[in-house]
């Protein structure tokens, strides 16, 4: 399972589980507006609220791919502006 | 696209040095203590920093022993993806001159600026842990 957020592209599911687990520190809600199933893909829209860095409501896209009932390959979509300082790189902390 | 390139002699035979970039135990003594390589191709290489909170999954691309490796981007930092390393050897049998390539950057950012410098101050980690045997790796954990 390849999940490709705005900040970073995870490889396989424990990589992006473990930074999910992460990031719902901030996260003080998930609401689910509406899924849009087509064959062996959905989309997906959500409202997160966050407490920080931002407090703010966020609706978020989800594209979701298919395959045998496990999910294959996720693409998240959202303004990502208010968050982008949480995974800013300063030029020392490059590694390589 | 943006490459960056970089050179250095070391007084090593070419076996020596294409096992400091090709295997696990070789990437532990110069660049991150968390390293793992599936030394084939089409395998699989993790380098790991700060308790992972960065990681760069690679998969390898191509290995001519003693003389060539590339390894590709599939995960980590979005800048990286996509990139390649590429590692080529040329030797005497004594000496040898380690040509390094990170090519594949979409536009030379700021990031990207601090990575070839970086890469710089590595190229000559690798050059005295090759030389003198001792690893001595730029992250530990």
């Amino acid at each position: 399972m390849v999940f490709a957020g705005l900040f970073e592209t995870y490889p396989n599911a424990d990589a992006y589980i473990a930074t999910f687990t992460q990031l719902l520190q901030i996260v003080t809600r998930l609401e689910i507006k509406t899924i849009i199933g087509e064959g062996d893909q959905a989309a997906i829209f959500m409202e997160m609220v966050t407490s920080a860095p931002v407090e703010a409501t966020t609706l978020v896209a989800e594209w979701h791919q298919v395959r045998n009932g496990r999910i294959v390959h996720a693409r998240s979509a959202f303004d990502g502006r208010p968050f982008a300082a949480m995974f800013a790189r300063p030029q020392e902390h490059t590694h390589g | 696209m943006v490459d960056l390139t970089h050179q250095v002699p070391i007084d090593a035979p070419a076996a020596r040095v294409y096992a400091a970039v090709t295997t696990a135990a070789g990437n532990r003594g110069w660049w991150t203590a968390d390293s793992t390589v599936d030394e084939k191709v089409g395998g699989s290489a993790e380098f790991g920093f700060e308790k992972r909170a960065v990681v760069f999954h690679m998969r390898i691309d191509r290995l001519v022993p003693d003389r060539e490796l590339v390894m590709s981007c599939h995960g980590g930092p979005p800048e990286w993806q996509g990139t390649t390393l590429r590692w080529r050897i040329d030797s005497d049998g004594k000496q040898s001159i380690l040509r390094f390539t990170h090519g594949g950057w979409k536009e030379l950012t700021d990031y990207c600026a601090g990575c070839n410098s970086m890469w710089g101050r590595l190229m000559y980690r690798l050059k005295d842990f090759v030389e003198g045997g001792k690893p001595d790796p730029q992250w530990r954990e």
